[in-house]
């Protein structure tokens, strides 16, 4: 059995050659497959979208909402195909190339038990160094969701809201997600 | 497809009928089939088991400690930490043919196909039924992370990496030297 140190380093440069479309994230320096989503976790991906796209247009905001598939590239070792990315009008001009190149301002992953391992921990700790301002994870099995924002360069866990309750966003003020939409 | 609220609830009787070493866990009444652990894995749980006795045999106390021991919580959840301590005085109290209740400290071995119930399902009824310490160890990062019950929510009291100590607060004293926890040693 190969032990961690032996095992091939794969990088954003084998990244960028595989096929379109293929299943995989590049998570320090290894190719981590995504499972097929379940209904409930493009269910909630969709009334998210939809949320966030009303508040934007509604308060003038402009700045940029994306679905995945879409290649977020943060370093030799690690580009992630997020469920949902939110950049600010300040930082298009920065991030947004041919794929994205840094930290988005906003994060949404929807996890899924079979790599909700990589959602909660080393994701997060990229989106941690790199600077992702806010990072929401929904549980679609716990029917929960987590938002979590940055201060001093750490995560703290700002809210935790259950179904009946709304998800308010701190980096974009006014928008308040309500989990009646998702979690019945 | 079937909703969740149309999904079959398994309870801590349906799991007892399972075969005896069955893979599975019943957490919030599924019955979630664990990984086959892999060498890493099982070589990290035999060292905290050893390390845990270790350290009671030299204060001269009994505690009970086991590896992947059924832990009854509920009739909805029935879980096997990879490493659970049960203090000398409550040993009488919940050890029986299984455990039944909250162990003192639990500790358990990430594996990232089922890591989602260690992070969230298992530590939230952890959380919920008393179990005083939570240990994750992270075989892929090598870091380990400690909970700590306060006023009945578990807090992150230590994050410890590769090369440091991590120290239990329900086995005060006892330290724990994550670079011999994390070495991978292959016989030749």
């Amino acid at each position: 059995m190969l032990t961690v140190e032996k095992k091939k380093k794969f990088t954003a440069d084998d990244y960028v050659q595989l096929e379109e479309g293929a299943p995989f994230q590049l998570i320090n320096y290894d190719l981590i497959m995504s499972p097929s989503p379940l209904l409930i976790h493009q269910l909630i991906l969709g009334e998210f979208y939809d949320a966030l796209k009303a508040f934007i247009r509604e308060t003038g905001n402009q700045g940029l909402v994306v679905l995945p598939p879409m290649d977020v590239h943060f370093d030799e070792g690690n580009t992630y195909q997020p469920d949902l990315i939110y950049i600010s009008k300040e930082r298009i001009a920065e991030t947004a190339k041919d794929r994205i190149e840094g930290a988005p301002d906003l994060v949404v992953e929807i996890l899924s038990p079979s790599n909700a391992y990589y959602d909660l921990i080393q994701k997060k700790e990229i989106y941690e160094k790199y600077g992702v301002k806010e990072y929401i994870i929904f549980d679609p099995i716990a029917k929960n969701v987590h938002l979590y924002a940055l201060k001093d360069d750490a995560y703290y866990l700002h809210q935790k809201a259950q179904k009946g309750e709304l998800l308010h966003s701190l980096i974009l003020p006014g928008f308040n997600f309500d989990l009646t939409y998702i979690f019945k | 497809m079937l909703t969740v609220e149309k999904k079959k609830k398994y309870t801590a009787d349906d799991y007892m009928m399972l075969e005896e070493g069955a893979p599975f866990q019943l957490i919030n009444n599924e019955l979630i089939m664990s990984p086959s652990p892999n060498s890493f894995h099982q070589a990290i749980a035999v060292r905290l088991s050893q390390s845990i006795l270790n350290f009671l045999d030299g204060i001269d106390k009994e505690g009970y400690v086991a590896q992947s021991m059924d832990v009854v919580f509920d009739v909805d959840n029935v879980f096997q930490p990879d490493v659970l301590y049960v203090c000398e005085e409550r040993v009488d109290a919940i050890v029986e043919e299984r455990v039944e209740g909250a162990p003192d400290l639990a500790i358990e071995i990430l594996s990232p196909s089922n890591a989602y119930y260690d992070l969230r399902q298992k530590k939230e009824i952890y959380e919920k039924y008393g179990v005083k310490e939570y240990i994750i160890i992270d075989p892929i990062l090598k870091n380990a992370e400690l909970f700590i019950l306060k006023e009945g929510t578990y807090s992150l009291h230590q994050k410890a990496q590769k090369n440091e100590f991590l120290n239990s607060t329900v086995l005060p004293g006892f330290s724990l030297d994550l670079s011999k926890l994390f070495k991978s040693k292959k016989p030749r």
